[in-house]
């Protein structure tokens, strides 16, 4: 036996490593989340989100961020009925979560889990509930809230005034408390700490006003008494939120048409503190609060959409943040957003699932990398194989080679990290990437994977892989082909000015004068310089260079000569592309100037100036994009001016052909088998006969050129041609498991019976002819692909399997005949049959308008999609761009079977 | 106004439960806003030098224990050499004292809890103020040759009255002490939100006696009686008399600052008195929840009753309580007769709604009283045609009713209308009216009258809600229109039918004014809670304070309390952060 290890790829070996990316199209079957109600977020590990949210129909639902998983997130389903509210406490001391809901006019408390000693996989499984009820059927449970001790609702009832409930979580005992005042609706309540006691805070309605109010449990010194406090601002509160701050007290955030921060009475004095936080608001509706390293952020929805204040303040002059003293003021972060729920993460410094009316009720997940501060917006997506989601993506193949055939890559893994934070597919499963989360990707036999990162701007992260078998870091570089391809753009012709997307439409819009895409093209052209300076880590040649964008003046602008505004600061650079610089910005100023530790931009807006350092590529990226809004060209624009776009119209059109050469070729088989078998018999009886076996054939074209059974071959690895093969895996995770039971039954039934008149003949032969049937077997897809006539086929059939004997061979063609002429009957019924593979049958009704995928669609897309595309890529065109080919393409299948004797 | 002995006299009387108070001075006290130790060392006071000022060093000198010891020590060596009968040893040590500023003649060394009151059964004018020590010691030098005795202060208690009757709040009082600019501020917003705040409340026991310490009730270390008053007192008069800063009973207390908002019900003089309660809730009975600490107010300027019975309330205003759980701290009551002044703003708005219309007179241009009813009658004469129409609307104020979720006012709306047609010198005249039983035409249902109710509720920080509630008056005919006949109904119908529709346009347009007022889109929504009260003059009191004291109390369950001819409240003590 041989050494295993001797056989394994190891640094010595000389391990190549190509890649390829690609700005494309991809699809996931995944499906998006409609979401209603309320949505908590709990961190259950630095950057493993727990996401609670209500779905359409108002049922508890959760999602755990799940590393190397298809969609990322695993699903869990926590109640059956509607629940009216919910709420967990995560008690930071002691690392425990607890989650109490409303679900059918009870209370249910969950048990209380310890963070880190739980399998949050399994949470579907490990919840168990026990519930509480009001004092009478006729209260309704409105709210519930649940603290590190107690759990509280409240409770409405018609003619009465509210009332709120308190029991110890030991005890699940509820005891009914009164509000101070005649209060009729609860807004909002939270357990919490003020004034040296523990109790709840309260927001509710009294006529046409508001109370903000605490009240604490019964005093254990005092029990008859309990501790009050109001809080007022200048107008009715709409919401409010609780931070915990270290003496133990809550410093409470009320927001009406502003942030209210209100703090206990400390030291020696009796009274709280009131602060109100810069920026307006329009009716606001909700805030949450986050505290992570001393970091503070308030997030406000408004009518606006959701609006975000935090106490780190980024010094321009410094280019240092401080925590503390000053608040920013409001960034609209998510325009026209309905619900949400904030998380502070490490990678990720802040993270958001917003739900965003505009853009229909999905669940959107913002998050803002620590590293270049930048914002990034994307759907959650749960597993779906019956739905299909399009992304916009930069698509990377990487293929390893060794000189050394005999040497295997299984089992060795790849680490993938990141200079910024992101969130890639590997091989369709989702990791997060970042300087602190590296990710080890296994490799099978074939050495190869395809990275999928979706984008919504130019911009990307580069990729840094290592791995045992490596000598040196790889760096896969996302972008570089797109901005080479974009650049090459601007140097040909007129450049961008009067550019034109593939699909013919004018890439800029009418209305930007030709003077201004100049200016801008000339800035978009030095930024990829530096990126390409940023990427090939050499800046030394680097000049301070500028430019100006929509007629603003430039000369004798330097970086120095600057002085930075006082007004609108403190927002990081992330903060500042996503909302302050979030318009078309159609005058500015542009400097950039190589510094010590990366290249400084200035940015002049009018009177105002900013001034960042950027270090990451994918910071140039962001403000290329935001110079190509200035002459209103959007990342959409720019896909479709960039972007490898599937052609699904020639893919369909491949189809149709590969589809109508079965077609006919089964039905040629069928008025031709009576031929066959008297061939046959004919053949086994006498001598082989004479034919000629030019009589079939296909065209020359696709003969050559499209291998249309077998994976691309080709050297060079091209996430383009090897789309399907970063999605052949779903076919095999169907929800019914194997291939044979997903088939139409029809066929399988065929199938069966094969396999049983088979047997008897095998047990007679043994394993040998059953070794021939395999050569047999490939023999006959050569037939398919034209590469072998029928009757050499026959003759080649007959002569392998004469091994058997002649009595044997006769019975054993008999069967193949019979199961033929079965097959044939039923494939007018099977082959028509809607068929249900992930993805690829979503993915047709798309590409057909809805048509449904039939058994016999299913195998001729499979083939077609990459067939197209690597005939395109080869040939710059589709494989049956003329009609001829594809005429007479369909119609040799009437001809493949045909025995032409004559 | 007539004075309401229920109120012992004043105008309005917020009682505070001695439960609340103590709990206070507790929250006072957790938060060092009541000082927790005592650490002085005092000098020159007992038997003090002429023209030599007291010494006092307190526990901040960073000396402090270590003065303290030295003078303990340096004591201790006098009695010995006063044993010994080393006089000039003595004389020498004395010396030494005086050089080190050390000739104290007690120090306090200890840690208190948080001070207590308890209303006292029988005496509505003083009260039981308890100074309790938690740990530490009281050093006495009972001569100037002697031994410094240490008594050990934990769990001793002290406890001596404080005549609260002789407390009292004025405005004349608190301009006197306040400066030009405060004072015409003061005079217009009569008493503050301040001075009910339980920080006030405790500072105003400056004026307390406290040398009359209840043997009973203190639990003082046995001998330590005669040093522990001695020194108390002392202490007392030391810090407190006279003195700028701010101690009282040795408690650093300062007054709070808090935004008052001039509220309809303002008063502007304070008393105090106490109301002792043993009523007893629940088989958990904590004493003091029902004693109230009475807080005694006047309204408008007027002087506080004088006599025996000022002050003195039949009864614990906190037994009136609805909601007596852990939330509430007692009762906020105030004389009807007072309450009577919103009753009144509201006829005013009533008045101003019909007075408003074009050609409406109402009657002495106010609702008076009539026959034992509360009406306001407005007239409407009008020529059309040589027609005239004479319209009467006489609306009547209900009494005043207690419904579940506060008090409900009805004014119900009456409406007679008589009209003279003349046709060839003939004058016909048509009575129609809410009491009319008779239908014609438009005219389709019997009449009735109409009426405007508002319930009001006890808003946020002592405002009012509003919520009204409006039926039009149906107008029908007083006599049977057939006796006309029907030749000449027929003839003057058509002219009728014109002119009825008039008066009755009168009274749509004062329901549509109110709703317009009360901020509603149509009368026909019933109950719909009122918006925006900002343009109306009389009503928009509601969108105003009300009631005093909203940012330190609040206020729930408004009730009228017929037999005690009271409006009363629960009350909390929920002071706001603003």
């Amino acid at each position: 036996m041989e050494n295993l290890q001797d056989n394994i790829v190891t640094k010595e070996d000389n391990v190549s490593v190509s890649f390829h990316s690609e700005l494309m199209n991809n699809y996931f079957p995944e499906s998006t989340i409609e979401n209603t109600g309320e949505i908590r977020t709990l961190m259950v590990g630095e950057d493993q989100p727990l996401i609670f949210y209500q779905d359409s129909k108002g049922l508890l639902n959760a999602i755990l961020r799940q590393e190397g998983t298809e969609s990322g997130w695993l699903p869990f389903e926590l109640s059956k009925d509607e629940v009216k509210s919910y709420e967990f406490e995560y008690n930071t001391e002691n690392d425990r979560f607890q989650i109490a809901k409303v679900e059918g006019n009870q209370v249910w408390v969950s048990q209380s889990l310890n963070i880190s000693g739980t399998n949050f996989e399994k949470l579907g499984d490990i919840l168990t509930w026990k519930s509480l009820s009001a004092n009478t059927g006729t209260e309704i449970i409105e709210k519930v809230s649940i603290g590190t001790k107690h759990v509280l609702f409240g409770t409405s009832e018609k003619g009465k005034d509210a009332l709120y409930y308190l029991a110890e979580l030991s005890t699940l005992e509820a005891k009914s408390y009164t509000f101070p005042e005649n209060a009729k609706s609860i807004i909002q309540f939270e357990l919490g700490n003020y004034d040296y006691s523990n109790g709840v805070f309260f927001l509710y309605g009294l006529g046409s006003e508001r109370t903000m109010l605490y009240q604490s449990f019964p005093d254990p010194k005092y029990p008859d008494n309990t501790t009050k406090a109001r809080f007022l601002g200048d107008d009715n509160f709409n919401g409010f939120a609780l931070m915990e701050s270290d003496g133990g007290n809550d410093t409470l955030y009320a927001v009406g048409s502003q942030v209210n921060e209100f703090k206990g009475p400390e030291g020696s004095s009796a009274d709280g503190t009131h602060v109100v936080l810069p920026g307006t608001y329009q009716n606001s509706q909700k805030i949450r609060v986050a505290f992570f390293e001393g970091e503070k952020s308030v997030w406000v929805l408004d009518d606006a959409g959701l609006q975000y204040q935090t106490n780190r303040f980024f010094d321009q002059t410094t280019q240092e943040f401080s925590v503390g003293k000053s608040w920013t003021a409001p960034l609209l972060m998510v325009e026209g957003a309905s619900q949400f729920s904030c998380a502070k993460g490490k990678g990720v410094r802040n993270q958001l699932y917003a739900i965003s009316t505009e853009y229909g009720s999905e669940l959107t997940r913002l998050w803002q990398d620590s590293v270049t501060t930048l914002w990034n917006t994307n759907k959650v997506a749960l597993s779906n194989l019956d739905k299909l989601k399009e992304v916009e993506s930069y698509s990377a193949q990487v293929r390893f080679n060794t000189s050394l055939n005999l040497k295997s890559f299984s089992g060795q893994k790849v680490y993938l990290s990141s200079e910024s934070n992101l969130f890639i597919y590997v091989d369709n499963k989702s990791y997060h990437l970042g300087p602190d989360h590296q990710v080890a990707i296994p490799l099978g036999l074939i050495p190869q994977f395809t990275i999928i990162c979706p984008v919504d701007e130019l911009g990307a992260s580069n990729i840094t892989m290592s791995a045992d078998f490596l000598q040196n870091d790889q760096v896969i570089d996302l972008t570089g082909k797109v901005y080479d391809r974009l650049q090459n753009k601007i140097d040909t012709g007129n450049g961008l000015v009067g550019a034109k997307k593939q699909n013919g439409k004018n890439l800029i819009p009418k209305g930007v004068s030709d003077s201004t895409v100049k200016s801008a093209q000339e800035g978009i052209s030095k930024m990829i310089g530096v990126a390409k300076d940023i990427r090939n880590n050499n800046s030394s040649s680097f000049q301070t260079t500028s430019f100006s964008v929509g007629g603003a003046a430039t000369s004798g602008v330097s970086a120095s000569s600057l002085t930075i505004s006082a007004s609108d600061f403190g927002h990081s650079l992330g903060d500042f592309l996503h909302s302050i610089w979030t318009k078309t910005k159609e005058a500015f100023e542009f400097i950039m100037e190589k510094v010590k530790d990366g290249f400084k931009f200035v940015i002049k807006i009018g009177e105002k100036v900013f001034n960042w350092i950027v270090k990451t590529i994918r910071e140039v990226g962001g403000f290329i994009q935001k110079v190509f809004h200035a002459i209103e060209v959007f990342f959409k624009d720019l896909f479709e001016f960039l972007a490898f776009l599937f052609q699904w119209d020639d893919i369909i059109e491949t189809k149709r052909a590969y589809k109508g050469f079965v077609k006919n070729a089964v039905k040629g088989l069928g008025n031709e088998i009576g031929a066959i078998r008297k061939y046959i018999d004919a053949t086994l009886d006498a001598e082989i006969a004479k034919f000629d076996p030019k009589n079939v054939g296909i065209p020359d074209e696709l003969n050559d050129k499209v291998n249309v059974n077998e994976a691309p071959k080709e050297s060079k690895p091209d996430p383009r041609a090897n789309w399907l093969d970063s999605k052949k895996q779903y076919i095999s995770q169907g929800k019914e498991g194997e291939v044979n039971q997903k088939m139409p039954t029809e066929f399988s039934d065929v199938f069966e019976q094969f396999i049983q008149k088979l047997t008897p003949i095998f047990q007679e032969t043994g394993t040998q002819l059953l070794d021939q049937m395999k050569l047999v077997g490939s023999a006959f897809s050569d037939v398919i692909n034209g590469k072998m006539t029928f009757v050499d086929f026959l003759k080649f059939a007959l002569d392998r399997l004469a091994v058997a004997g002649l009595t044997l061979l006769k019975a054993l063609v008999d069967i193949i005949l019979e199961t033929l002429e079965m097959l044939i009957k039923v494939a007018e019924v099977g082959m028509n049959k809607e068929w249900n593979i992930p993805i690829i049958s979503s993915l047709y009704k798309k590409i057909s308008g809805g048509d449904p995928l039939t058994f016999l669609d299913a195998m001729c897309l499979l083939v077609a999609i990459p067939s197209t595309i690597l005939f395109k890529i080869g040939e710059g065109k589709a494989p049956f761009a003329s009609k001829e080919i594809k005429d007479a393409f369909v119609n040799s299948g009437t001809k493949v079977f045909q025995l032409n004797l004559n | 106004m007539t004075e309401n002995q229920n109120l012992g006299g004043f105008d309005m009387v917020l009682g505070l439960s001695q439960s609340t108070i103590n709990f206070q001075f507790y929250k006072l006290f957790q938060r060092k806003f009541i000082k927790n130790n005592w650490l002085v060392l005092v000098g020159n006071v007992l038997k003090p030098t002429p023209g030599e000022k007291p010494v006092i060093i307190d526990g901040s000198d960073p000396e402090f224990k270590s003065k303290l010891n030295e003078w303990i020590s340096i004591q201790n060596q006098i009695a010995e050499a006063k044993n010994a009968g080393q006089w000039s040893e003595i004389g020498k040590l004395i010396d030494s004292l005086k050089s080190k500023g050390l000739n104290f003649d007690y120090a306090w060394d200890s840690l208190l809890d948080s001070p207590t009151i308890e209303i006292i059964s029988k005496d509505t004018q003083n009260l039981y103020f308890s100074l309790a020590f938690a740990s530490g010691k009281l050093y006495f030098r009972p001569d100037d040759t002697s031994a410094v005795s240490p008594y050990d202060l934990a769990g001793c208690v002290y406890v001596f009255k404080v005549p609260i009757g002789s407390l009292k709040v004025t405005k004349d009082q608190m301009i006197m002490e306040a400066d030009d600019e405060m004072e015409s501020i003061i005079k217009e917003s009569g008493l503050t939100e301040a001075d009910f705040r339980i920080e006030s409340l405790f500072l105003n026991f400056e004026n307390a006696n406290i040398s009359t310490f209840d043997q009973s009730r203190s639990k003082l270390p046995e001998g330590a009686t005669t040093p522990l008053q001695i020194a108390i007192e002392n202490f007392f008069n030391l810090t407190i008399k006279g003195s700028d800063n701010p101690y009282i009973l040795g408690y650093g207390v300062t007054q709070p600052d808090v935004k008052s908002d001039q509220a309809l019900f303002r008063p502007t003089s304070l008393d105090y008195s106490t109301s002792f309660s043993d009523k007893k809730v629940g088989t958990s009975p904590s004493p003091g929840k029902f004693s109230a600490f009475n807080f005694l107010m006047m309204l408008n300027d007027q002087n506080p009753p004088t006599g025996q019975n000022a002050g003195v309330l039949p009864s614990s205003l906190i037994e009136l309580g609805v909601d007596t759980t852990t939330t509430t701290d007692g009762v906020f009551a105030m004389n009807f007769d007072a309450f009577d002044e919103y009753l009144q703003s509201m006829d005013a708005y009533v008045v101003s709604v019909f007075s408003a219309l074009d050609g409406i007179e109402v009657e002495k241009g106010k609702f008076q009283d009539k026959g034992g009813k509360h009406v306001m009658i407005a007239t409407n004469h009008r020529k059309k045609n040589g027609d005239d129409i004479y319209t009467t609307y006489t609306v009547t104020r209900g009494g005043i009713q207690s419904v579940s979720g506060g008090l409900k006012i009805d004014y119900s709306i009456a409406i007679h209308i008589k009209v003279v047609v003349h046709i060839l010198f003939v004058d016909y005249k048509v009575n129609l009216s809410t009491s009319g039983t008779y239908k014609y035409a438009e005219l389709d249902k019997k009449g009735k009258e109409g009426s405007l109710s508002f319930l009001i509720s006890s808003g946020a920080t002592g405002k009012f809600n509003l919520d009204p509630d409006f039926k039009e008056p149906i107008i029908a005919f007083d006599d049977n229109p057939s006796i006309f006949g029907n030749d000449v109904w027929e003839t003057i119908a058509t002219i009728f039918r014109l002119i009825f529709m008039w008066p009755l346009e009168i009274v749509h347009g004062i329901v549509q004014q109110i709703a317009d007022d009360l901020g509603r889109d149509g009368v026909k929504i019933e109950n719909k809670k009122i918006e925006a009260l900002k343009n109306l003059d009389v009503l928009n009191q509601t969108n105003k304070v009300i009631l005093p004291l909203g940012k330190t109390y609040t206020y729930k369950n408004l009730r009228y309390v017929q037999n005690e001819s009271l409006i009363a409240y629960d009350i909390s003590y929920a002071p706001v952060t603003e």
